[in-house]
């Protein structure tokens, strides 16, 4: 169970203090995928940091299986919004480098990763550097990298931002059937409202800074690829588009 | 190298001795002689030790790099990565940067004696400031994702040394090694040329002094295929190093 209560977080800056987060509270069963979704700039991303143990809250607290997530980030992977892979390491390496922090080396960890590069259809770039894939490339590798170390959360920063739609659906599609196959708990923050239903159990909707949960929108048709053609797919999306709109306000687009 | 690039190279070479050629025949003096003369006296053997001489050249600019690169590079990514640190250093940094360090010559050879290592102090001195600045701007410049993304995955400080600040700097550090090995020549020549008997700074001024030109252009010559050499050795440690880098 991830359970996040009352979390605040503010930014200090020179002379001011930016409030990011405000109160946010809910709680993810295990093995479920949650969307968060809000305008730019509305603590999403902070969100996740915070979750991922590399920012401290300022109060309130994250609970992963009863710790926090500093304590056992071994269980906790993070893939983010630029795919975070180290131009300097091939694909194999960049997908080993989980492993090798934490003490896996040598055939394990070189079986692992290849049995991961295999199965997300990438096994033929492994002595390729990121420069020399593509965004969709690389985002596989970006999640080969994360499940490699076989994560009990997996928390996602726009992952799928920077495709193009074609390859932006396959992707989800691809994220679904890992997740199923998995059932790890994924919690994955996006603009984009189609995604956050197609791949969101349930939905967090954000408001603008400083970021507070609007409504937490229920969306049990979520988890058959089918899903994505249903009618109760398409008011699921303009149900949210509303949301967003009549609370972000004038600013909203 | 293609075979254009080898082309290229042969043809500058050749107008470039073709050129000093012409201008020791039209000077006509004893002061410059020709290309074929100098190598002449190079291989001329060893009577006046021109080896040697090399030898203590490359041994005192390999051991000023070596010492520079050990202590400068760890320093300039510690500095980058702190910058509550680094805003105590700096000052000190750019107060001591733009001094000629070849002025301090002799107060160096005062303090650390007529040896071998007043010398390689010097050249060390000069080269520790390049790859320092370097390596430290190159970490500062480091995207803050990058940090977030290695320690998303579990990394302890050491490790993000070793597998995100050294990596990111290291083509910055090439490229500033490069750039200092030219003025690290140019140093050595000037620390050989005082209060010593070995070394190729010390030869040319001794050949100069007894009017032995072609044993002065020999020294030259040798000054400038040392530099060119290291020149070319890092271009090949930076090929295999930094293999994502093409």
């Amino acid at each position: 169970m991830l359970k996040v209560e009352k979390l605040v977080f503010e930014y200090r800056t020179p002379g001011r203090r930016v409030s990011a987060l405000e109160g946010v509270g809910f709680t993810i069963p295990d093995g479920e995928a949650w969307a968060a979704i809000g305008p730019s700039g509305c603590g999403k991303s902070t969100l996740l940091y915070l979750m991922a143990g590399l920012l401290e809250p300022t109060s309130g607290r994250i609970l992963f299986h009863g710790n926090r997530p500093g304590e056992r980030a071994r269980e906790i992977a993070l893939i983010l919004q630029s795919y975070g892979l180290f131009p300097w390491k091939t694909v194999r390496q960049n997908v080993m480098l989980g492993l090798q922090l934490r003490g896996i080396h040598g055939r394990e960890g070189l079986a692992r990763a290849r049995r991961i590069l295999a199965e997300l259809d990438i096994a033929d770039l492994e002595d390729a550097y990121p420069e020399e894939l593509s965004g969709g490339q690389k985002q596989r590798v970006a999640i080969a990298r994360s499940l490699v170390t076989e994560p009990s959360l997996l928390l996602m920063d726009e992952p799928f931002s920077a495709l193009d739609a074609l390859t932006r659906e396959r992707m989800q599609n691809l994220l679904l059937d890992l997740w199923r196959q998995r059932r790890m708990t994924v919690l994955l923050v996006t603009h984009n409202i189609e995604e956050a239903v197609f791949l969101g159990r349930r939905v967090l909707v954000f408001s603008e800074r400083p970021g507070r949960i609007l409504e937490i929108v229920d969306n049990p048709g979520m988890g058959d690829p089918a899903y994505r053609a249903s009618n109760q797919f398409y008011e699921k999306a303009v149900y949210i588009r509303q949301k967003l709109f009549s609370f972000t306000g004038v600013g909203a687009r | 190298m293609t075979a254009k690039a080898m082309a290229v190279t042969a043809i500058t070479l050749a107008v470039a001795l073709a050129a000093w050629e012409l201008l020791s025949l039209l000077l006509h003096a004893p002061t410059l002689p020709g290309p074929w003369a100098v190598f002449g006296e190079m291989a001329a053997g060893d009577q006046e030790g021109l080896l040697l001489h090399l030898l203590a050249s490359t041994r005192r600019v390999l051991a000023s790099l070596a010492i520079s690169l050990v202590t400068a590079v760890p320093l300039g990514l510690y500095l980058g990565r702190n910058p509550g640190v680094d805003a105590w250093g700096a000052p000190f940094l750019y107060l001591t940067y733009p001094i000629p360090k070849i002025v301090l010559l002799p107060i160096v050879l005062t303090l650390l004696g007529l040896s071998d290592a007043s010398r390689i102090f010097l050249v060390t001195l000069t080269v520790f400031y390049q790859i320092l600045v370097t390596t430290r701007d190159a970490v500062r410049a480091l995207p803050a994702a990058a940090i977030y993304s290695v320690q998303s995955l579990g990394a302890r400080e050491r490790q993000i040394y070793r597998h995100v600040l050294f990596p990111f700097a290291l083509p910055k550090i090439f490229t500033a090694l490069r750039i200092s090995v030219g003025t690290a020549i140019a140093v050595l020549f000037f620390a050989e040329s005082f209060a010593t008997n070995s070394g190729l700074g010390y030869l040319i001024m001794d050949a100069w002094g007894r009017a032995d030109y072609e044993l002065m252009f020999a020294a030259v010559a040798a000054l400038s295929l040392l530099g060119l050499a290291l020149y070319l050795v890092i271009q090949l440690l930076e090929r295999s190093l930094c293999k994502w880098q093409r």
